[in-house]
């Protein structure tokens, strides 16, 4: 028999901290940093860690993502005891949709590195394509084969 | 016939995972290693449905085509 699955994807960092380790030393750090920075890259921002609120304050975050159009910047926190991500931006003033984009964009690019990184853990030869899609947006299809 | 595991990751969170080419019931053993390995790797996949595949699906997947029935009508 053969079946299609659909499942809703969260992230939390907790296998380090189950193991009595820092949060840095947890695998999906490397991946979240991996997914930042290809966010960064396939939509043209800088990244950093701090963000600025409304008053031009600073906040320090884990990773950011900021760019011209949007230099106020999101930030990525993880917090030091559940594992859980947190992104963080003051949006006010019509910021809302591209902070809401980069930040599934994150998330997104997290979930096909792990995808990827699952397959080839369970012996399998994968191979990983990008679909672009006007009003769906980006769509990434990881195939393993085994 | 190769097994194969074909993810599409949309852009809100949600990801479908077809599986094909399991002897009977292997593919949900499947399913839960995968999501096992997804968890140890900060990935939460909280299942939302699960679909088995019509036998049509299955034929496709084997190339072989399904014979259409023809009612007859016994007079």
């Amino acid at each position: 028999m053969s079946h299609i699955s659909s499942y809703h994807a969260d992230i939390r960092l907790q296998t380090a901290l189950e193991q009595g380790k820092s949060v840095e030393q947890d695998p999906g750090w490397e991946i979240l940093n991996g997914a930042v920075w290809a966010c960064a890259e396939e939509m043209n921002l800088d990244v950093g860690h701090s963000i600025r609120d409304y008053y031009g304050r600073l906040v320090y975050c884990d990773w950011s993502l900021s760019g011209p159009a949007f230099d106020r910047g999101i930030g990525i926190n993880v917090d030091r005891e559940t594992g859980d991500v947190v992104f963080i931006c003051d949006s006010y003033g019509g910021y809302e949709r591209i902070a809401g984009e980069i930040k599934e964009r994150v998330i997104q690019n997290y979930i096909a590195l792990c995808v990827t990184r699952a397959l080839s853990a369970l012996n399998y030869d994968v191979e990983v394509q990008e679909v672009k899609h006007p009003v769906d947006g980006k769509k990434v299809l990881v195939k393993g084969v085994l | 016939m190769a097994r194969t595991i074909k993810a599409e990751i949309g852009p809100k969170r949600q990801v479908n995972i077809e599986f094909s080419g399991f002897p009977g019931e292997s593919c949900f053993d499947e399913a839960e290693r995968l999501r096992s390995v997804l968890k140890g790797l900060g990935l939460w996949a909280i299942p939302v449905t699960v679909t088995p595949k019509s036998s049509s699906q299955l034929s496709r997947e084997l190339g072989e085509d399904v014979a259409e029935k023809k009612k007859v009508l016994h007079s």
